[in-house]
């Protein structure tokens, strides 16, 4: 009865549903014509992107391979048996093989990057370049001996190899990623000394205008310096087992030379749009 | 010679607990006579709930039908309408260096955004140790 009686609430409550007019024409079922997909055009990669994208592929399968071997390290550790200890060895061997393929990969992605503004500091950059591929073809080597080694100890001392050669290694990355920003804020800073002296120089530009150009030339000579302490931190020697970062000490003087980069960029953009007049 | 007798779970009348008759108090026979039947109480219940879902019907119905008879009869007044700029209304500074020199500037502006830090992987390289 309550049921009833709240059922009769709502009714009275509701909008009341109108009934739709009927349609004189008869009703025809037509099939949905077949829609034709088109062929979605793939991006063409970059050398550079192409890089990256493999050695990003590459880290996914490094994380798998990694876990799996800590996994087996721990069942070792806590069982002791001659099984676990050759599920130890086989995936120590896996995830050293793909890290050191990680380790390629990057190393190759960066000798492409490398390319993109050589032509800043094209002697530098193409030592860099001989050096990073010096490291992948040792890592390829470590590869193959890894793979013939069966036994705890010679993997024991296998990674103790590895990790006194990691601190070079380490070393000559920072010094690419270092060379690489150097040759990308020098040709931003050429480009934009060559449109400040053309400011300077064009008779669409106010007098006014043409002045302020000068401060700008006074910025560019200062990131410069920054730059050239930059590249100057990767001559750091390397003291011990432990690695001596210098690149945050770089990144400082890379930065700085960007700000200046930057205000040098806005202030041209200023000078033109409020001294410019049509000829 | 002491042996104890079996306890035998036998029913016994005398206490009030095992009469099969279910002896009744005197004082709780008194009290159910004075109960109400739980049967009219049920009714006046759904009774009252009825009345009252139905004034709240008719208010409700009598305040919408209000609402929307004022809705039809008022006329809204027009007001006059100022436009207000939106955000593509600002105007790009890149938009308003001349067009002779914009080609440059983007140039230098794409070399500036450009990616600049790539970070090696974070590795471990004690794997075997």
């Amino acid at each position: 009865m309550l049921a009833l009686i709240l059922l009769n609430f709502l009714l009275l409550i509701s909008k009341p549903i109108l009934a739709n007019p009927s349609t004189t024409e008869p009703a025809t079922i037509t099939s949905p014509a077949p829609t034709r997909i088109p062929p979605t055009p793939t991006p063409t990669l970059s050398p550079y992107q192409q890089a990256k994208k493999d050695y990003l592929t590459q880290q996914q399968e490094y994380q798998q391979v990694y876990l799996e071997y800590v996994d087996k390290r721990e069942t070792h550790t806590k069982y002791g048996t001659i099984t676990t200890e050759k599920e130890k060895i086989e995936w120590t061997q896996k995830a050293i093989i793909s890290r050191n393929n990680l380790l390629q990969k990057y190393l190759s992605a960066l000798k492409v990057k490398l390319l993109e503004y050589s032509n800043s500091d094209p002697t530098n950059t193409k030592k860099n370049q001989i050096e990073l591929e010096k490291w992948i073809s040792w890592l390829k080597e470590q590869n193959i001996i890894v793979n013939s080694l069966n036994n705890s100890d010679d993997l024991f001392q296998n990674a103790k190899n590895f990790e006194s050669k990691y601190n070079t290694i380490q070393k000559e990355i920072y010094t690419s990623i270092i060379q690489n920003q150097y040759n990308n804020h020098k040709q931003v800073l050429l480009e934009l000394k060559n449109l400040a002296t053309k400011i300077q120089n064009s008779n669409q530009i106010k007098t006014e205008g043409q002045n302020w150009t000068s401060d700008s030339f006074i910025k560019i000579d200062i990131a410069n310096d920054s730059l050239n302490v930059a590249l100057k931190e990767t001559n750091q020697k390397q003291y011990g087992t432990k690695f001596n970062n210098f690149y945050p000490q770089a990144k400082k003087e890379l930065n700085k030379a960007n700000q200046y980069a930057l205000e040098v960029f806005n202030n041209l953009k200023s000078i033109i749009t409020k001294f410019y007049e049509k000829q | 010679m002491n042996k104890k007798l079996p306890v035998i779970n036998n029913q016994n009348i005398d206490i009030p607990q095992d009469n099969p008759l279910q002896t009744i108090k005197p004082e709780e026979k008194q009290k159910t006579k004075q109960k109400h039947n739980p049967k009219i109480k049920l009714v006046l219940v759904v009774f009252i709930i009825t009345i009252f879902l139905l004034i709240l019907t008719l208010t409700i119905v009598t305040i919408k039908e209000n609402s929307t008879n004022q809705l039809t009869t008022t006329t809204p007044t027009p007001k006059p309408f100022n436009p207000l700029p939106t955000i593509t209304n600002i105007p790009d500074p890149q938009n308003q260096i001349p067009k002779e020199w914009q080609q440059e500037f983007e140039q230098i502006d794409k070399l500036i955004k450009s990616e600049k830090e790539f970070l090696p992987p974070q590795i471990d390289t004690t794997i075997g140790l």
